[in-house]
């Protein structure tokens, strides 16, 4: 080692001694991956709810109000749930396509439907009446499949 | 044929079923005027144009043109490939054939010529006949109700969801003693949707699947089966989308 090399010797014990943070860093996109699939899972644990509402399984209807703002709540976060660099090639298990970055405007656009497809359910549900939380439940459905069509791996 | 009694509206949601316009219309396309590629292990095949248009789609043909095309895959010049799931369409009804065709000439005619396939050879194409194609009756099981033998035609004949859902052999000759037991590789790698296969699943998780493509666990399909829920399933009536899953958790 020379002595030009020092500082840069020195600087890399400075970086190992706040490894924690740094290792956190790389582990970002992994984390940022498994967080994001299980937020989807939850959201399809309340379209499961909801639907067995919808369907008459359950009289609990003034249950679909919470079950609506969830997933509203899961439709505004779901453009930074995906920043760049966790698709796949970035982290070992993601079902996200790379076509979500390559045309990340047909992204956003999928999900101006989950969203505005999920206020229309919140509205709904506040009136409270089955007729009209069943279409409106119908069409977040739709934006699900429909976003899931463009920008989700199918499984092998 | 009862030309004055078909009924259009019905030709409609049972081509949504079929799957018409998705194999027969292009990303860019109109609607029902070809060019959509099918992938296939010998080759990619493009569906052909079914508007009424004179030079490039159906508009020369009379029913008995179509009703050879779909009972027993005969073009004008020569037999078709097995992409286009005759087999399964022949067992439809002439009432529904007959629908399907006032359908189809409801639709603006569009001038896109055909996109040749590409691959294989035309003696592949006879041989698969030779080899594979074994028309038969439909045979509504004897033992199901009237509502699960409506189901059964629906999934056999106009859904043809056993072109996908069950295995071939090498030479993409469906297996009918394992139908609906799942796709394989490289034809097919649709799941299992035979009774067994849905133990788990309820008549009403069947019916919200084809509703809306919900999956007992909450989760939405998307891809291929996303487009035959769109255009085909969540179109049906709430009475045939409850005959289908009757007739599969029999």
């Amino acid at each position: 080692m020379t002595y030009r090399a020092l500082p840069i010797a020195a600087l890399s014990l400075v970086a190992m001694l706040v490894a924690p943070s740094a290792v956190a860093e790389d582990d970002m996109p992994a984390k940022t991956a498994k967080y994001r699939h299980v937020v989807m899972e939850g959201a399809g644990k309340h379209m499961k709810a909801g639907a067995m509402i919808v369907k008459g399984e359950v009289s609990r209807t003034s249950d679909m109000e919470f079950h609506a703002r969830a997933l509203l709540g899961v439709a505004e976060s779901l453009e930074e749930l995906f920043p760049k660099g966790t698709g796949p090639g970035d982290v070992e298990k993601t079902e996200a396509l790379p076509k979500i970055w390559e045309d990340w405007e047909g992204f956003v656009k999928a999900n101006e439907a989950f969203k505005k497809a999920a206020a229309d359910l919140v509205k709904a549900a506040e009136k409270g009446k089955l007729e009209e939380i069943r279409p409106a439940f119908g069409a977040v459905g739709k934006s699900c499949g429909g976003c899931h069509d463009d920008f989700r791996k199918d499984e092998d | 044929m009862g030309a004055l009694a078909a009924d259009p509206l019905n030709g409609a949601v049972l081509a949504g079923l079929a799957g018409c316009e998705a194999c027969h219309t292009s990303d860019e396309g109109e609607p029902f005027a070809g060019g959509h590629p099918i992938e296939s292990p010998y080759g990619v095949f493009y569906g052909s144009n079914l508007t009424p248009d004179p030079t490039h789609g159906l508009g020369g043909w009379e029913y008995a043109d179509f009703e050879r095309a779909i009972r027993r895959g005969k073009g004008p010049k020569h037999a078709y490939w097995p992409a286009f799931p005759y087999p399964s369409f022949g067992w439809m009804t002439d009432s529904d054939l007959e629908d399907i065709w006032a359908f189809l000439q409801t639709l603006p005619p569009v001038a896109e010529p055909d996109l040749p396939h590409e691959g294989p050879a035309g003696w592949k194409r006879w041989a698969w006949r030779r080899l594979s194609y074994r028309p038969r009756p439909f045979e509504a099981d004897p033992e199901a109700t009237p509502a699960q033998q409506r189901g059964q035609y629906l999934v056999d004949a106009v859904g043809h969801c056993g072109e996908c859902h069950s295995p071939r052999n090498k030479y993409g000759k469906v297996l009918m003693d394992a139908y609906l037991e799942g796709g394989t590789k490289p034809f097919s790698k649709a799941p299992a949707i035979d009774s067994q296969a849905l133990a788990e699943w309820s008549e009403s998780d069947v019916d919200t699947f084809l509703e809306m493509g919900m999956l007992p666990d909450g989760d939405f399909v998307g891809k291929e089966m996303y487009r035959v829920i769109e255009d085909g399933t969540s179109k049906l009536s709430a009475d045939d989308r409850s005959a289908i899953a009757a007739w599969l958790k029999r």
